[in-house]
C-alpha cells in the first residue's frame, strides 16, 4: 500500500486535536478520518438547550452537563474516536481533560434527517463501547418523542412521548418529556 | 400518544419486503427501521458500471455479479439488516433467494460525500460479520481514492496506492485502477 496515499487520507489524533482546538469549525474524528459537523435547525437547537438546561438545573457535583461543543473520546482496542454529542453528562471528578471527556454516563443526540442514521448505528455502537455509559437517548425534533436505551436492559428501546415522565437513571433525574419541547411549535399543534 | 408511539413499531422483514414492493424508492432495512436510498449521480453510476463490466469478464465460474438492485441480508444474533451494495459478487450455489444474497464474497460501495461515513462505519461493521466476505472496497466518487478492507488483514483500512491495482482475494481477480475510473475525470 502506498504510504503517500495513506498519509493523504488519515491523520493522527494529536494532529486532529491541535487543529480542532484552534479551529472555527467542529469536526468529529473516527480512527484517523475527520468529518465536518453540520449546522442545526432551530428545533434541534431548542430541544438540545432545553434538555441540557433541565439536567444542569438538577445535576449535582461532580456531575457535569455538556452540550454540543464538548468532545467525548471513545477508545477501544485499536480504535479512537472523538464525537460531539448534543448533550452528555459525566460523573467522574478525575475526568477533566480540557477539551474532552472519557467517561460519559448519559449521552443524548437530537435526531435530524442528515445524522439520524449515524446516531442510530455508528455512534450508538461506539458509545456502547464506553464502559461508563449507562443510558443513550435519541430525541426527535419532529414530534414529542424520546427513545432511551439503557445498558441495564441490554440497550432495549424504550419510548417516551407527550406527557410521559422519563427517569434518567444515570443522573437520578425524572422529567416530563414535554418539557424538552418548550418553545417548539409543531405544525398545527402549538405546544 | 399511542399514535406517536406506533410510529416506532419496528417493521418486520416481511413488512419491509411488502413496503419495498409498494414504493418506487429503494430502502435499506436496519433492524426494524428503514432508510430511503438517495439517488445517484451519473459519475457514481459510471464507476459502478465500470466495476461490474470488468468484474464480469474476470469472474470465476459459478460466480455472479450484481449491481445496485440486489440486497444483501445480514443476520446477526439480535438484529437483521438488508443493504443495497453498489456491486456485489456471490459465488454460492445455495444462495439463491430472488431478492437478496446472504453469502457475498466481494462487496463494493461507490462512496459519495453523503454516504462515505455510513460506508466506512455502519456498513463496514455489518459487512464484516458476513462469514463468506473476503473483500470490501469503498471507491471514492469525487476523488480517486480506493479503500480496501480485507478479512485476511483483519479488516484494517488499506488505501490503494496511486499506481496500484485492486487484487480481490475472494475471486482471484484483479481490477485495474484505471479501469475502475475509466472515463471519469477529477
Amino acid at each position: 500500500m502506498s504510504l503517500a496515499a495513506r498519509k493523504h487520507t488519515l491523520i493522527s489524533a494529536a494532529d486532529y486535536l491541535a487543529a480542532e482546538n484552534d479551529g472555527a469549525w467542529r469536526h468529529e474524528f473516527v480512527n484517523g478520518v475527520v468529518y465536518a459537523m453540520a449546522g442545526a435547525s432551530d428545533r434541534h437547537n431548542l430541544a438540545r438547550g432545553n434538555l441540557a438546561g433541565l439536567l444542569r438545573a438538577e445535576a449535582q457535583e461532580p456531575w457535569q452537563v455538556f452540550d454540543a461543543e464538548m468532545k467525548v473520546r471513545i477508545r477501544s482496542n485499536a480504535e479512537e474516536r472523538y464525537y460531539y454529542p448534543d448533550v452528555f453528562v459525566t460523573c467522574d471528578s478525575a475526568d477533566r481533560e480540557r477539551y474532552s471527556r472519557d467517561h460519559p454516563v448519559l449521552i443524548v443526540e437530537v435526531l435530524s434527517p442528515t445524522t439520524e442514521r449515524i446516531d442510530r448505528t455508528e455512534k450508538f455502537a461506539a458509545y456502547r463501547g464506553s464502559p461508563t455509559l449507562i443510558e443513550y437517548g435519541l430525541l426527535s425534533q419532529d414530534s414529542v418523542e424520546l427513545e432511551l436505551f439503557r445498558r441495564r436492559t441490554e440497550w432495549a428501546r424504550e419510548i417516551f412521548v407527550e406527557d410521559n415522565v422519563v427517569t434518567f437513571e444515570s443522573v437520578g433525574i425524572s422529567l416530563n418529556v414535554s418539557r424538552l419541547y418548550r418553545g417548539i411549535q409543531f405544525e398545527g399543534r402549538p405546544q | 400518544m399511542s399514535e406517536l408511539a406506533a410510529t416506532f413499531a419496528p417493521m418486520s422483514p416481511q413488512e419491509y419486503f411488502a413496503f419495498e414492493e409498494a414504493t418506487p424508492l429503494k430502502h435499506e432495512y436496519l433492524d426494524g427501521l428503514v432508510y430511503a436510498m438517495v439517488g445517484a449521480t451519473t459519475r457514481h453510476n459510471k464507476i459502478a458500471v465500470n466495476i461490474v463490466t470488468r468484474l464480469n469478464l474476470r469472474l470465476p465460474r459459478g460466480c455472479d455479479v450484481f449491481v445496485s438492485d440486489v440486497k444483501v441480508r445480514i443476520r446477526l444474533a439480535a438484529a437483521e439488516f438488508y443493504y443495497y451494495p453498489d456491486v456485489l459478487v456471490s459465488c454460492s450455489e445455495t444462495d439463491r433467494h430472488p431478492l437478496y444474497r446472504e453469502q457475498p464474497v466481494v462487496i463494493f460501495e461507490v462512496a459519495s460525500p453523503s454516504t462515505l461515513r455510513v460506508d466506512r462505519g455502519e456498513k463496514l461493521a455489518n459487512y464484516r460479520q458476513i462469514s463468506s466476505l473476503t473483500d470490501y472496497v469503498i471507491v471514492g466518487q469525487d476523488a480517486p481514492e480506493i479503500e480496501v478492507y480485507r478479512r485476511r488483514n483483519d479488516w484494517a483500512r488499506e488505501m490503494l496506492g496511486a499506481e496500484e491495482d485492486l487484487a480481490l482475494d475472494g475471486i482471484g481477480a484483479t481490477l485495474k485502477r484505471s479501469d475502475i475510473y475509466a472515463g471519469v475525470t477529477f
